[in-house]
């Protein structure tokens, strides 16, 4: 007897389980969004599913022949993979150096048609090509240089609230938008735009990887489905022709993950997105946490209709970027208003201060030279007063000394 | 679907060798130790290709030998035990393959070869390596190496029960996928998942536990 709460448990660790078998792992977080009780259950039976994966059927462990791949190729172990093929860490002893060796799930012919539509593109932001074959056992393998860093998925993941900053989300879409433009034109469609599938270096650069689910645009067959569904576009999702445009819808996801820290819709079910965008024809709402400037453009890029979507890559990135530039210039021009209206305040202000200030000092000097005069005259009446005792005193005493001597004789002088 | 309408090759394979085994076809008894052989030769790959496998593959260059000496003793059980159904063959084989997996597995670890102080952490080849490898091994979630794994498997999935074994054998050594595995017992899709989904718990819980000293659970006819 299973209580509700174990039907949904069971029902998330399915989903879980699926998920993660499809190489598109889901955030235990958003997967108890709406029970965040389960989570401690939910995750102790994910860390013992974990211990088990391995052992499983398809799991990477096993993976190659055990001997020199080619005889120059030393596998170590898988680091990476996706319904085409897995990818091996690899030490190639020839030339001594470390690369990813990609080896095919299913149809060889499929991973050597991706190694030759790579070695086609030259670009800095396209995972490169080192070498591709069959060895002795028929076993066809294409090596790839290895990027030491994280992928855009790990790096959402470990970013403030699941975003990044604002400028490395612009700068690494016009990286991608770059090579996806490379890819278009060549005749192809990516589709598998993904954040696992770019890998970021320590450099700040951005690589486009895994075209293992590209197809020439002209040559395309109506019909299938394939790609991840997540990130899917509308005609990708039905099986449409497709073209370009519908890179770009995979790419406006990105960024919306980029910008936002999810992606606009919590559902990644095929069916719930079809029902909620294609039957109802209301282009996808973005998150109110994207810059408000910027949400326009990845609305535009998120458009139902690829008729109203940029129609290529880079126009997309360039529009990201230029509404950023615009969003950032009207800031500046804001503080510098604001700072202007305090300074000139600030000048008004001092202007009156200084003035009040100045009325005090004079009254005071005045007061002083007054007082000053006073103390002159003062000492002045003193000094008169001194003299007029002293005149008296001399005529006191030439009074006395006239009486003391007689009257004056003729002769006397 | 009912158990007695299995709708995979696998089954319907077994199946029908079983019920030629019954008629005294000598020929099935061939069919079923072939497909004994196959697990155990794809189990024994599984379990040499892991990065320690680099380490120990050359010691097991008689791997050939060992399947051999596995597929009498499977032959001898099939003669002496009633075989009934798929599912009784299964069973017997997976307990089978366990048994000779445990076997190699005791065999190399009281061997003297520097290999068996293997490590399951990293490879030392790779712990001695460059920076971009240390980065990449220590960012990502990477599978467990394949030797301990499945030796961790062969000791950890005797605590459990026969119902649990029984479930894990059919996906973890025949390798059957999990719509195969319903229908060879009779269950639906969703029934099977919890089960397994259970099993692979209590299965995940002794992984995670530190080794016992369990013994092996030897064929019966062994």
């Amino acid at each position: 007897m299973t209580t509700p709460d174990d039907d949904l448990l069971y029902d998330l660790l399915d989903r879980w389980d699926e998920a993660h078998d499809r190489g598109t792992p889901l955030d235990l977080a958003e997967l108890c969004r709406a029970r965040p009780d389960l989570v401690p259950e939910l995750a102790r039976r994910i860390r013992n599913r974990l211990r088990v994966k391995p052992l499983e059927p398809g799991s990477p462990v096993g993976g190659p022949p055990a001997d020199l791949l080619n005889g120059r190729y030393r596998i170590a172990r898988r680091i990476g993979g996706g319904t085409e093929g897995d990818v091996w860490l690899a030490r190639d002893t020839l030339i001594q150096r470390d690369v990813a060796v990609k080896l095919p799930k299913g149809d060889s012919d499929d991973l050597l048609a991706e190694a030759r539509l790579i070695g086609s593109l030259q670009h800095p932001n396209i995972l490169k090509v080192l070498d591709a074959g069959h060895d002795i056992h028929g076993t066809v393998f294409v090596v790839t240089e290895l990027m030491p860093g994280r992928t855009l998925a790990e790096r959402v993941r470990t970013g403030d609230g699941g975003r990044v900053s604002v400028a490395r989300a612009i700068d690494w879409t016009l990286q991608i938008a770059s090579a996806l433009d490379a890819v278009h034109d060549a005749g192809r469609a990516h589709r598998d735009v993904k954040p696992v599938n770019i890998l970021l270096d320590d450099h700040g650069n951005a690589v486009l990887a895994d075209f293992g689910i590209a197809i020439d645009v002209a040559a395309q067959e109506p019909g299938g489905s394939t790609g991840t569904p997540a990130y899917k576009s509308p005609e990708q999702l039905e099986g449409r022709p497709l073209d370009a445009r519908s890179d770009v819808y995979s790419l406006a996801l990105v960024a919306h993950e980029m910008l936002a820290g999810g992606l606009p819709y919590t559902d990644l079910d095929d069916q719930k997105r079809i029902e909620v965008e294609i039957a109802s024809g209301l282009d996808m709402r973005v998150s109110k946490r994207i810059p408000s400037r910027l949400r326009p453009v990845v609305a535009r890029g998120l458009a139902l209709n690829p008729d109203r979507r940029h129609a290529s890559a880079l126009a997309f990135a360039k529009d990201l970027e230029l509404a950023w530039k615009r969003s950032t210039l009207s800031r500046w021009l804001a503080v510098v208003v604001i700072l202007a209206v305090i300074g000139l305040a600030l000048v008004g202000w001092w202007a009156r201060e200084d003035h009040r200030r100045s009325e005090p000092t004079a009254s005071r000097q005045t007061e002083g030279a007054m007082q000053a005069a006073h103390e002159a005259m003062r000492v002045g009446k003193d000094a008169e007063q001194k003299i007029q005792g002293i005149l008296d005193l001399n005529r006191r005493l030439i009074e006395q000394t006239r009486r003391e001597a007689g009257p004056p004789t003729g002769n006397a002088p | 679907m009912h158990a007695d309408e299995p709708s995979d090759p696998t089954d319907s394979l077994v199946r029908g060798a079983i019920e030629r085994l019954h008629r005294g076809d000598p020929a099935a008894k061939n069919d079923l130790l072939a497909y004994a052989q196959q697990q155990l030769v794809r189990m024994v790959q599984k379990m040499l290709h892991g990065e320690s496998g680099f380490a120990v593959v050359r010691r097991w260059e008689q791997t050939d030998d060992v399947v051999q000496g596995s597929l009498i003793r499977l032959s001898r059980t099939i003669d002496n035990l009633p075989i009934n159904s798929p599912r009784d063959f299964f069973k017997l084989a997976a307990t089978n393959i366990r048994w000779e997996l445990r076997t190699l597995r005791d065999k190399y670890l009281t061997d003297t070869s520097p290999a068996q102080h293997h490590h399951t952490d990293m490879p030392s080849a790779l712990a001695e390596g460059q920076a971009p490898i240390d980065r990449v091994l220590a960012d990502m979630a990477a599978p467990p190496d394949s030797f301990a794994a499945i030796s961790g498997f062969l000791d950890a999935i005797e605590t459990l029960t026969d119902d649990e074994r029984e479930i894990l054998d059919l996906r973890l050594v025949h390798g059957l996928t999990r719509q195969e595995a319903a229908d060879h017992l009779g269950l639906t899709l969703a029934t099977f998942k919890r089960r397994y989904s259970d099993a692979c718990d209590r299965l995940g819980e002794a992984l995670g536990e530190p080794r016992s000293a369990a013994p092996p659970r030897l064929p019966e006819s062994c």
